[in-house]
């Protein structure tokens, strides 16, 4: 019975800390700011291409988690309306002027070389958008940093 | 009523002669519509996903109850008779048809059939890749052929010319007698040149149409592209496309999903005492069909595990001999690219000297100035064999080009997305 107790405690801990929005937007945080240093190259070696792709796949990640699963669309749309929706697009979102030149950096003779998850980035913005709370959704779509 | 009989044979067959001689005029992105939905071997790959998709289904309807009657009739002796099992094995006999989902193994197959389409969709997604890579290469020959026998045809012309030159000088005994045979044979060479290439032209034509759906017969007309301006480029560089076509390759995918199944496979091992699954893993699962996977816990499991532990490590290995091929290739492709980029502005320098040189030896004839035919003949052939050199190497560069470009995904090769949502809308 303690074993089962314990089985189940275990469970629920893991779902909780796997659902929490705060440390995954914190994360992401992190993601973005690695990509923004990488902006000022023009080519990438292996290691960087896999730090812009990590980024851009966590948030398509963060995306399909939202549409996926509504009680946790719930709990991180709480999250944002305490947050603020600005400042959690100023601290995850590439701004679309660097997305921009991520583009160009990504793009020789013609060939677009990064990660595909780069290209998909205005559209997975828009699914958030999309998905939002009735009243975040007007300011994800006026918002300075979150367009 | 014979007469009209016959009539209407002839008239039938007039109309399917006219059918097959069809001459249709196509571009490019018609040639990638086309082969993406008329390909034999893609529209066959397509409906292998599509058995894999459905495959999902069937393995997670599995875990609800079945009936199998006869199986209910013996269970049902079993119980009351006590047959030779007992009882309580009549009634155990039945878990797999009332309740599948008690067995572990059902569960891994829905898990292994999920992970397996995806490998399937990969696939397709390679298949498609060259199918198309393939085509639009038959097409870019197809232009450099045609225009190569334009190229012959216009040599011809002033070879011609030439020899009318030599003739007259023959007469008057101012060029031996040889010259001319010289120039007979040339030009009979450049007659087989042309035959030669209208017959490759025709076999491109006929492969081009079967790739496209068209019957046999049909002519393709291909209409020109616009080239690349080659003086913009610059060369490439390896280490910048090592990262895409990795991870874009859908061979390597492919066994990244095979790895993932295996887990799944070990699993079924391993929870082999609670029932064996006799679903089937489809097309793609077959690496896994020859894998001892038994019914009930015995002896053998241990050895089993370990089996299926060296399946999982051939298909790592297979899979990093893959990503080494597709690294291999990539470097050729860089290489021949960055090739072709660097002498392109050879080829050209090279057609204008040899223009240039046939041209004052023309200008030279004009004012009377002596000009030899063997000199002549030779500023000719060097202008033809320069001309066809630059024409090759546009039409190769179009073509290495177009490899990278199957490589990472880029361009026409991005539409695998088209191809892929159709047949995840459902039957192709």
């Amino acid at each position: 019975m303690k074993f089962f107790s314990l089985l189940l405690m275990l469970v629920s801990l893991s779902a909780f800390s796997q659902e929490l929005p705060e440390p995954r937007v914190n994360s992401l945080a992190e993601q973005r700011s690695s990509v923004e240093a990488l902006l000022s190259k023009r080519s990438y070696s292996l290691e960087e291409h896999r730090t812009i792709k990590d980024y851009f796949k966590e948030l398509e990640s963060l995306v399909d988690d939202l549409e996926n699963f509504s009680r946790y669309r719930r709990r991180f749309f709480r999250f944002t309306r305490d947050f603020g929706v600005e400042e959690f697009c100023r601290s995850t979102y590439l701004e679309e002027a660097l997305w921009l030149r991520l583009q160009e950096n990504c793009t020789q003779n013609g060939f677009f070389l990064c990660s595909e998850s780069v290209r998909a980035y205005p559209a997975l913005k828009g699914r958030i958008e999309a998905i939002a709370d009735t009243d975040l959704r007007p300011e994800f779509g006026t918002s300075e940093f979150c367009r | 009523m014979k007469t009209l009989f016959l009539l209407l044979i002839l008239s039938l067959s007039l109309s399917t002669y006219s059918q097959t001689k069809e001459t249709k005029e196509i571009d490019l992105s018609q040639v990638v519509k086309k082969v993406s939905t008329e390909d034999y071997n893609v529209y066959q790959s397509a409906l292998r996903v599509y058995q894999a998709k459905e495959s999902i289904t069937v393995a997670r309807m599995n875990l609800l109850p079945k009936l199998r009657v006869w199986n209910l009739a013996s269970a049902a002796f079993a119980i009351f008779t006590g047959g030779p099992t007992g009882a309580a094995g009549g009634a155990l006999n039945l878990v797999e048809d009332i309740a599948p989902f008690l067995i572990p193994a059902n569960w891994f197959r829905v898990s292994e059939a999920q992970i397996l389409y995806k490998a399937d969709v990969e696939g397709y997604r390679a298949l498609w890749g060259n199918e198309v890579l393939t085509a639009k290469s038959i097409y870019f020959h197809l232009l450099l052929d045609s225009s190569l026998l334009e190229h012959i045809k216009k040599n011809k012309t002033e070879l011609e010319e030439i020899y009318r030159i030599v003739k007259v000088r023959e007469t008057f005994g101012g060029s031996p007698q040889k010259v001319s045979i010289d120039i007979q044979q040339r030009l009979l060479a450049l007659d087989e040149d042309a035959r030669s290439l209208e017959v490759l032209i025709n076999e491109e034509q006929s492969l081009l149409a079967f790739m496209m759906g068209h019957p046999v017969g049909t002519r393709l007309r291909a209409k020109p592209i616009e080239l690349p301006d080659y003086d913009s480029l610059s060369v490439l560089d390896y280490e910048d496309f090592e990262f895409r076509a990795i991870d874009t390759s859908p061979e390597i995918k492919q066994f990244d999903y095979l790895v993932e199944a295996a887990d799944y496979v070990r699993r079924e091992v391993k929870y082999s005492f609670l029932g064996a699954s006799s679903l089937s893993r489809g097309l793609t699962g077959g690496v896994f069909d020859s894998l001892p996977v038994q019914s009930g816990l015995g002896f053998g499991t241990g050895a089993s595990l370990r089996i299926v532990r060296a399946q999982k490590e051939i298909l790592r290995v297979q899979r990093d001999a893959v990503a080494e091929t597709v690294r291999r290739h990539l470097k050729l492709l860089v290489d021949n690219y960055n090739l072709d980029v660097g002498n392109y502005h050879n080829y050209k320098r090279r057609v204008a000297l040899a223009k240039n040189s046939l041209q004052n030896l023309y200008k030279r004839i004009r004012f009377g100035e002596e000009v030899t035919s063997l000199e002549l003949i030779e500023a000719s052939r060097n202008h033809i064999d320069a001309d066809t050199a630059l024409n090759a190497v546009m039409y190769r560069f179009l073509s290495s080009e177009d490899k990278l470009s199957r490589m990472i995904f880029h361009g026409d090769y991005e539409k695998h997305h088209e191809a892929v949502e159709r047949l995840q809308k459902g039957r192709p």
